[in-house]
């Protein structure tokens, strides 16, 4: 009878928790049909974790290279560990959790957000923090990074957070309850559409070009982290026109290069070399690159990666040829279903 | 005994699940990207409360609507749009002559002024101050109640920032923003 009673009690209990934890399921984002850039960091796990290189940071990265262009044209198997505002602390953390799966060759850091410092907003919090596997890294990068009206117990239960959503329901949140179709290219967000650049504003001027303290500290945590581990970081500007990268930022991004010894490249001032037409190659008038743009910056950036960091082509390795022959069957099947919709669109 | 527990799982539960669902204490943002809370200001009123800069005879201030800003002084071919990442938005640029004035949605997803800028010295404040004048024209104007970060002076009325950057005596820039930005 007593055991009887302890299995009902047991019973109970997973069913209750078996019924919130769908409910959690159900009512968490999807970003499975237009914002999917919250997809990207979760992807990652998904991966075979061999990369010779790791992309980190915002928009610059996962918009504007091409992991199959570097494949394709120097052998150099990549990813992109992205998301949409990515704070430099949220990078390092990334760059940690990144460490306990893989070490790669070389780490390529995006530095647009260093001077920048944008006030963490939630919205973005979210597609960065959510999609990382439970660690030390990821609460730190929470704790981190949290706005004053977010709670740590809402990152833990998000059911707390999203339970309003139970009224605005979509199918999508039925059929991706338990799955997500794959949505990026190894962390590559691909536009095939075109805008050109124009009337881009000039940068204003600013009472003080010092870049803040706090964000240098957390550069310096991850070139140190990189140093630890024998990676080389690469510290790079992505060549979009806005927002703003003024001279005065860049000199002190050049500056603490040269006093690490690190490989800092400014494709912004290199885009004419890099082959880039603002007319042509970019989707939303020069803030970020089209698949146009981001090809041919991925052909001149993989070159400066493989003159500087020595990689060696990896071509040939068979594992490695299949996977990337999947990936460029969803490439292309990606940018063909862009350039269909788009051509029913005119 | 068994039908009991059951009926005591489901209730428990269904409670469980209505709370949760109602709101556990209202939070009404229902944004699946989590839109934020950021404080979304009135428009109309805070010319009557703050600095203002005017415009074709129009009163504009930062946290007024972009809609009513453009009913107010009409429509620019000179707009540059910056789409925020992942969908959150557009920031637009928009150039009037000497005058660049920037809108960002709010919360709610509504555009509204964030900064107007003087571009060049053919517009004043309405208070008389224009680019290239001196650190001497602009206390005569705003009096020395100001903030100085670097060569930003700042001085603050109702919740609006009117900011001057002055470099070698010189003004550079003149910009209104929110104060509770």
């Amino acid at each position: 009878m007593k055991a009887k009673k302890i299995l009902s009690v047991v019973v109970v209990t997973v069913f209750v928790i078996g019924t919130l934890y769908l409910l959690q399921r159900l009512v968490m984002p999807k970003y499975m049909d237009d914002v999917v850039e919250g997809n990207f960091i979760a992807e990652y796990y998904n991966e075979e974790k061999d990369h010779d290189v790791i992309f980190l940071g915002d928009c610059e990265v996962y918009e504007n290279f091409s992991p199959l262009v570097l494949w394709e044209e120097y052998g150099i198997n990549s990813y992109i560990r992205g998301s949409a505002q990515q704070l430099v602390s949220q990078s390092y953390y990334i760059l940690e959790d990144t460490l306990r799966y893989e070490t790669p060759d070389v780490v390529v850091f995006s530095v647009l957000a260093v001077p920048y410092n944008e006030a963490p907003r939630e919205s973005y919090n979210r597609m960065t923090l959510d999609g990382m596997r439970w660690s030390l890294s990821k609460v730190n990068a929470i704790r981190d990074s949290m706005t004053e009206e977010e709670s740590f117990l809402d990152y833990v239960f998000p059911l707390l957070r999203y339970h309003s959503r139970i009224t605005e329901l979509t199918a999508d949140d039925f059929t991706y309850l338990f799955h997500r179709d794959l949505v990026s290219h190894n962390g590559y967000y691909m536009r095939v559409d075109s805008l050109p650049a124009e009337n881009v504003p000039e940068g204003r001027p600013l009472g003080d070009y010092t870049i803040d303290a706090a964000q240098m500290e957390y550069l310096d945590k991850i070139r140190t982290l990189c140093e630890e581990k024998g990676i080389q970081l690469v510290l790079v500007k992505a060549p979009s026109l806005y927002p703003y990268w003024y001279d005065e930022w860049d000199a002190q991004i050049t500056e603490y290069a040269e006093e690490h010894d690190l490989l800092y490249v400014n494709l912004l001032a290199q885009a004419d070399e890099a082959g880039l037409d603002f007319q042509t190659d970019t989707y939303d008038g020069g803030l970020h690159l089209n698949l146009s743009g981001a090809e041919k910056l991925s052909r001149y950036f993989g070159a400066i990666l493989q003159d500087h960091c020595g990689l060696e082509s990896r071509r040939g390795e068979e594992a490695l040829e299949a996977a990337w022959q999947e990936k460029t069957v969803w490439y292309e099947e990606d940018k063909a279903r862009q350039e269909a919709e788009i051509a029913a669109g005119e | 005994m068994r039908k009991k527990l059951t009926a005591c799982a489901f209730a428990l539960t269904l409670c469980l699940s209505a709370l949760i669902a109602a709101g556990c204490g209202g939070d009404s943002n229902t944004s699946t990207t989590g839109a934020g809370s950021s404080e979304t200001t009135a428009a109309a009123s805070t010319a009557d409360e703050g600095f203002y800069f005017e415009l074709e005879g129009q009163k504009l201030t930062p946290g007024m609507a972009q809609d009513d800003m453009i009913s107010a002084i009409g429509e620019t071919d000179n707009v540059f749009s910056a789409p925020s990442c992942a969908g959150q938005g557009t920031d637009y640029t928009y150039t009037y002559g000497s005058v660049e004035i920037v809108t960002v949605p709010n919360a709610d997803g509504v555009n509204e002024i964030s900064t107007i800028a003087l571009r060049d010295d053919l517009t004043s404040t309405p208070e008389g101050v224009s680019l290239y004048m001196t650190t001497a024209d602009m206390t005569a104007a705003y009096g020395e109640d100001y903030t100085q970060s670097g060569n930003a002076y700042t001085y603050v009325k109702g919740n609006v920032k009117l900011s001057f950057i002055i470099e070698n005596d010189e003004i550079t820039s003149i910009e209104y923003s929110l104060a509770t930005a």
